[in-house]
């Protein structure tokens, strides 16, 4: 059977995620919240919800069961164009005002880095975002560096290959611009256009490597979202901290729209852009 | 080391920043030393954070003195870094601390108690105690709170004789009943009470301890007391928090406290209520729902009523859920079908195809 939460637990709950992850989850998501505390509680056979909460907090030694929750609350998935609201926010605020102060000073120079690509869906919606947004684009010299831990997802990334899914929320006209129909083992899928993949240089690199991140430097925008939550607090400080020192003055940094930087760390400036929090250097 | 050293002093910022986290990790206690020596100078936001979370994973023992010392400086940001460095040692700092408790200076002693329920010791407590005696009032009330925190009813006797005391100011007053409230001890709550009303009425009380005394009759007084109470509390939007932390406390100790139709009335009015906070507003929905008297025409109307408020979209699913009704799912896949909010769709989509 079903248990509800109280407030308190939801407090509880949340406040202790955010200590650990700087993931904060609003009150309206307290029945997203309560319906997947259930599936732990019903996996491991537990009807309480305050000996759940006891067992996170005091008795997960190697914080298994909070990863195990912390599973279920993220949705990882990846696509083109997720988190439209925050892209929008980059593309139509971030992205105009740094090109503005970089055009004045004739530096026609951005660089990005899409931290954590996956299988390349971040870091080519920038480069199509870059397409679409820039004034006299072909006047830009522009480097995105795309960087993943995994091998494999990297070189699915260099292929560009994507299935219906992963495609859903690119804008119509954007679609029809930059993927073309293919075929692949029988399937039906999409292939972005070499305009746009050659924007991106993928690379292996750990980031919690202090030595691997360190040379990474010189960034107008970097983007590191939904990965930090998987960090311990010394890696997650360590590799803020070089976001802070990678980025250009003026440059932003973007974690998940519920991540929270200033938990991590409060070097950076906030301004609200668009209804929506930025930050940066 | 000598070179880790060298760039601690360097002109560069980076520099600076990677030599503290390279001294981090040898996890060390003798360079502590040059780290809170470094601390003291840097004028860098990044490189000072830096520092300060390198000190709260290492043990500090060796530089007790230098952080007490950083509790008189004039930057606010040292201050309350020596408070976090002397909680994160725990146990092995309450001895140091407790020692100096008889500083001159009020503003210090004020830190001392900070520093002290940081490091979350049961040994903690008793040194905290000693500032219920303190001369100064914000260093009694910081005392009394943290007491509070740590369910420390070895304190209540004392804090119920300066709550009956006629000079003890309004703000001292509220924080006892904060802490009396977080002990939870029957007896002292009803003692409590007991000095600021002899019957149901609230009315004879000051508005400024509304807020505790609701809490302290949910925990103490009959049901029909406490249905009185929250009734005559005019303002639903001002005390809404308090009202529904008293019908979760009431709750567990009647079973059929939220079948009263004044309080689903009351519950229905909160959630309806959008000048009242979401968080607040969700709590209601959740007591609510634990009522076996709300109908399930009831609760596809209460969905729809609060559909258009995007803040409570994720509560309006679940009302449609519950009313059973082809009408609510068909509003599920809508809502599914046009939801950028990928929890969101997600959970329309558990729902839909179950």
């Amino acid at each position: 059977m079903a248990t509800t939460l109280t407030i308190d637990q939801f407090d509880t709950i949340t406040n202790f995620i955010y200590r650990k992850t700087g993931i904060r989850f609003e009150s309206k998501k307290m029945y997203f919240i309560s319906k997947r505390l259930n599936m732990r509680m019903q996996n491991l056979g537990m009807d309480n919800t305050l000996d759940y909460i006891h067992l996170l907090l005091y008795n997960d030694r190697f914080d298994t069961e909070f990863h195990n929750l912390i599973d279920l609350l993220t949705i990882n998935e990846t696509y083109f164009f997720r988190d439209f609201n925050q892209l929008q926010t980059f593309a139509e605020q971030c992205l105009d005002e740094v090109c503005k102060r970089k055009a004045a000073a004739g530096d026609y120079k951005l660089r990005l880095w899409s931290a954590a690509c996956s299988s390349g869906e971040e870091p080519y919606t920038l480069a199509i975002i870059l397409q679409e947004m820039l004034d006299n684009y072909r006047h830009w010299e522009i480097e995105i560096i795309a960087s993943d831990i995994d091998r494999k997802i990297l070189n699915k990334a260099r292929k560009a290959e994507y299935n219906d899914r992963s495609v859903r929320e690119v804008p119509p006209g954007y679609f029809k611009k930059y993927f073309e129909n293919i075929t692949v083992d029988g399937k039906s899928c999409y292939r972005l256009r070499n305009t746009i993949t050659r924007m991106v240089k993928f690379e292996q690199v750990n980031l919690s490597s202090r030595d691997a991140i360190r040379d990474h430097l010189n960034f107008d925008f970097i983007f590191c979202r939904n990965l930090l939550i998987y960090f311990d607090d010394v890696s997650r400080k360590n590799l803020v901290d070089q976001f802070y020192i990678a980025l250009n003055p003026g440059g932003y940094v973007f974690l998940g729209s519920s991540e929270s930087v200033s938990r991590i760390s409060t070097v950076f400036k906030v301004k609200r852009m668009n209804n929506y929090l930025v930050y940066y250097k | 080391m000598d070179h880790l050293l060298k760039a601690l002093d360097s002109q560069n910022e980076a520099e600076r920043i990677y030599a503290v986290q390279d001294i981090g990790e040898l996890n060390d206690a003798q360079y502590t030393i040059p780290l809170i020596n470094r601390l003291k100078l840097e004028h860098s936001s990044p490189v000072r954070e830096s520092i300060v979370f390198c000190l709260k994973n290492v043990d500090c023992k060796e530089i007790y003195d230098d952080l007490f010392q950083l509790f008189r400086s004039t930057d606010a940001y040292l201050r309350n870094a020596a408070v976090m460095v002397f909680g994160s040692d725990g146990e092995q700092a309450v001895a140091f601390l407790e020692s100096r408790l008889d500083d001159a200076d009020k503003e210090v002693r004020k830190l001392i108690l900070d520093a002290l329920y940081e490091t979350k010791s049961d040994h903690a407590k008793q040194a905290i105690r000693v500032g219920l005696n303190d001369p100064a009032e914000n260093v009694v009330i910081t005392a009394v709170e943290y007491l509070g925190l740590l369910n420390d009813s070895d304190s209540a006797e004392k804090m119920l004789k300066m709550l009956q005391r006629d000079s003890t100011v309004p703000m001292l007053k509220t924080a006892i009943l904060s802490a009396i409230l977080e002990m939870n001890q029957s007896d002292d709550m009803s003692r409590a009470l007991l000095l600021f009303m002899t019957d149901s009425n609230i009315q004879g009380v000051d508005t400024l301890y509304f807020p505790e005394i609701v809490q302290l009759m949910a925990k103490t007084k009959d049901k029909q007391a406490i249905c009185d109470v929250l009734y005559t509390l005019d303002d639903i939007s001002v005390y809404a928090e308090d009202i529904i932390r008293a019908v979760n406390i009431a709750k567990q100790r009647f079973e059929t406290f939220l079948d009263d139709n004044q309080i689903i009335d009351i519950l229905m009015s909160v959630i309806q209520n959008s000048n009242i906070q979401n968080s607040i507003r969700s709590n209601a929905i959740e007591l609510l729902l634990e009522s076996s008297v709300v109908t399930s025409e009831q609760f596809y109307q209460l969905g729809l009523k609060i559909k258009n408020d995007e803040d409570m979209i994720f509560e309006t699913i679940r009302f449609l859920e519950l009313s059973g009704d082809a009408a609510g799912i068909k509003e599920i896949t809508d809502i599914m079908n046009t939801t950028k909010d990928p929890e969101l769709r997600v959970l329309c989509e558990e729902i839909v195809n179950q």
